[in-house]
C-alpha cells in the first residue's frame, strides 16, 4: 500500500464527541465507539495506540517515532508501513480522523 | 392459583373474555385467545405458573386468534398480536401455540430493555449458570433440553436475560423448542418429564415443545450467576471437544447474539465486559448427550 503524500503531515485523532471505551483481556481489546454504535476486536498493541490518540490528538510523526522505539531494530520503512495499515484500518472503523497540520 | 388450578373449560372461557394475566419469568402477560389449542397447550405447558395477582402490574398484552370470521372455517389461521399491533404475518391454526412461543420471545426481546438479552440458552447447577448461544441448526436447544432432563435448572432455552443492575442473569423458563430429529432425540431419554405434540410444516420444520420443569417454574425469581458461555455446536460423527475461547472473540459473539446490545449502547458494552469478565468461554462441540452431560458436569465441579 502506497502512503498517502500528506499523512506525514497528518493530525491525527478520534472523532468529536467521540466517547471510546477500551476492555483489555491478555493479548486483545475490545472497544465500543458510541458514534457508531459498533463494537471492535483489535489486537493489544493497536487498542493501545488508539488509546493513546484518544487520550490526546498526535501527529503522524509523534506514532511514528512511538513505532519505532517499540519496535526497535525493525527497518524505518517497514514501521511506517505497518503504522500505516494501523491507521487506515481505524480510519475505516471512524475510530480516527486525519487532518493535515497547518 | 396456578394456571392447572383452573378447570379447563374456565380457562377456556377466561382466555376468551378478559384473558389471563400469567407471572413468567419477571414479566405479567395477559394473554387472551378464543382458540382452543391454545387454552389446552397453555394448560400442558404452562400449568405450573402462577396466575398474576391484584398487585401484579400486566407487561404485555398478547392475544392469538382466528383472523377473520372467514379463515375459521377455510383452512383455519391463527394471529398473533400484542398491544394490538400485528407483527406477524398468521399462521396454519394448529400453531397457534408455537405461534403464541415466537410471539412471546419477540416481544421480551424487543422491549425488555431493562436486561441486555442474548440469544442463549441458560442453565444453572450449584449455583453455576451457563449460557449456550446457539444460532438456529447449532444443536442449542438439545443439548438444553437434554440437561434439563439431567436435573440441571432451566433459566431459558431462548434468551438470557442479564440485569443491568445486578449483573445476574434473570430466569424466563419456558417450555423448551424442540425441532426435527431433537424431538425423538429427547423423547427416547427416560425421565420425569413431557414432550407435547408434534406440530408439522412449519417455517422451523416439525416442532415439539418441552415443559419446564415444575422446580425450574418455582425457582424463577432465583436469580443465577454467569459461570461460563459456550457456544455449542452439534456435529454427526463428531467428538465431544470443549476448547478454550478467547474472552474478546466471545465478546463479539455474544454482541452479535444480543437482541438490544445496540439499543443499549455503551451500558451494554459495561455489562457484558463485567460479565466476561468472571466467565470462562468455550467452543463445544458434540455428538453425543450423555458425554456432553459429563462434560458440563466437571466443567461445574472444576
Amino acid at each position: 500500500m502506497s502512503k498517502a503524500p500528506e499523512l506525514d503531515l497528518c493530525t491525527i485523532n478520534v472523532p468529536v464527541n467521540a466517547n471510546l471505551l477500551f476492555k483489555y483481556w491478555d493479548e486483545e481489546c475490545v472497544i465500543y465507539n458510541n458514534l457508531s454504535g459498533e463494537t471492535h476486536l483489535l489486537e493489544h498493541y493497536g487498542a493501545e495506540l488508539l488509546s493513546s490518540i484518544n487520550e490526546q490528538p498526535k501527529t503522524y510523526q509523534t506514532l511514528l517515532k512511538k513505532l519505532t522505539t517499540d519496535f526497535d531494530g525493525s527497518p524505518q520503512a517497514k514501521i511506517a508501513g505497518h503504522l500505516e495499515n494501523i491507521l487506515t484500518h481505524f480510519q475505516e472503523l471512524n475510530l480516527i480522523e486525519m487532518k493535515a497540520c497547518d | 392459583m396456578k394456571i392447572s388450578d383452573l378447570p379447563t373449560k374456565k380457562l377456556a372461557y377466561q382466555l376468551k373474555d378478559q384473558g389471563i394475566i400469567i407471572n413468567i419469568g419477571p414479566y405479567c402477560i395477559n394473554l387472551s385467545s378464543t382458540l382452543a389449542t391454545v387454552a389446552v397447550n397453555l394448560k400442558t405447558h404452562y400449568g405450573t405458573y402462577n396466575l398474576a395477582t391484584k398487585e401484579d402490574i400486566t407487561d404485555f398484552y398478547i392475544n392469538v386468534d382466528a383472523p377473520s370470521l372467514s379463515r375459521r372455517w377455510l383452512r383455519p389461521q391463527a394471529v398473533f398480536s400484542f398491544d394490538g399491533h400485528i407483527p406477524f404475518k398468521p399462521l396454519p391454526q394448529p400453531q397457534a401455540f408455537a405461534m403464541f412461543e415466537w410471539g412471546l420471545n419477540w416481544v421480551v426481546a424487543n422491549n425488555a430493555h431493562n436486561h441486555l438479552i442474548i440469544h442463549s440458552a441458560v442453565l444453572e447447577k450449584n449455583g453455576k449458570a451457563l449460557i449456550f448461544p446457539g444460532s438456529p441448526g447449532s444443536g442449542k436447544s438439545t443439548l438444553c433440553a437434554g440437561l434439563v432432563t439431567q436435573g440441571w435448572r432451566l433459566l431459558s432455552d431462548e434468551m438470557a436475560l442479564l440485569s443491568l443492575k445486578t449483573g445476574l442473569l434473570t430466569p424466563i423458563p419456558r417450555p423448551i423448542s424442540l425441532k426435527n430429529q431433537s424431538i425423538e432425540i429427547i423423547k427416547s431419554i427416560p425421565g420425569n418429564f413431557f414432550v407435547g405434540e408434534s406440530v408439522h410444516d412449519t417455517a422451523k420444520g416439525t416442532v415439539a415443545h418441552m415443559s419446564a420443569p415444575q422446580n425450574s417454574v418455582e425457582r424463577s425469581h432465583e436469580l443465577a450467576k454467569p459461570s461460563a458461555v459456550i457456544f455449542p455446536k452439534y456435529r454427526n460423527g463428531a467428538e465431544t471437544d470443549l476448547s478454550p475461547l478467547s474472552k474478546g472473540r466471545t465478546f463479539l459473539a455474544l454482541a452479535d447474539n444480543s437482541f438490544n446490545y445496540h439499543v443499549l449502547g455503551e451500558t451494554a458494552f459495561s455489562a457484558l465486559t463485567t460479565m466476561i469478565d468472571q466467565c470462562k468461554c468455550y467452543n463445544f462441540t458434540y455428538q453425543d448427550l450423555d458425554s456432553a452431560y459429563e462434560t458440563m458436569d466437571r466443567l461445574i465441579d472444576a
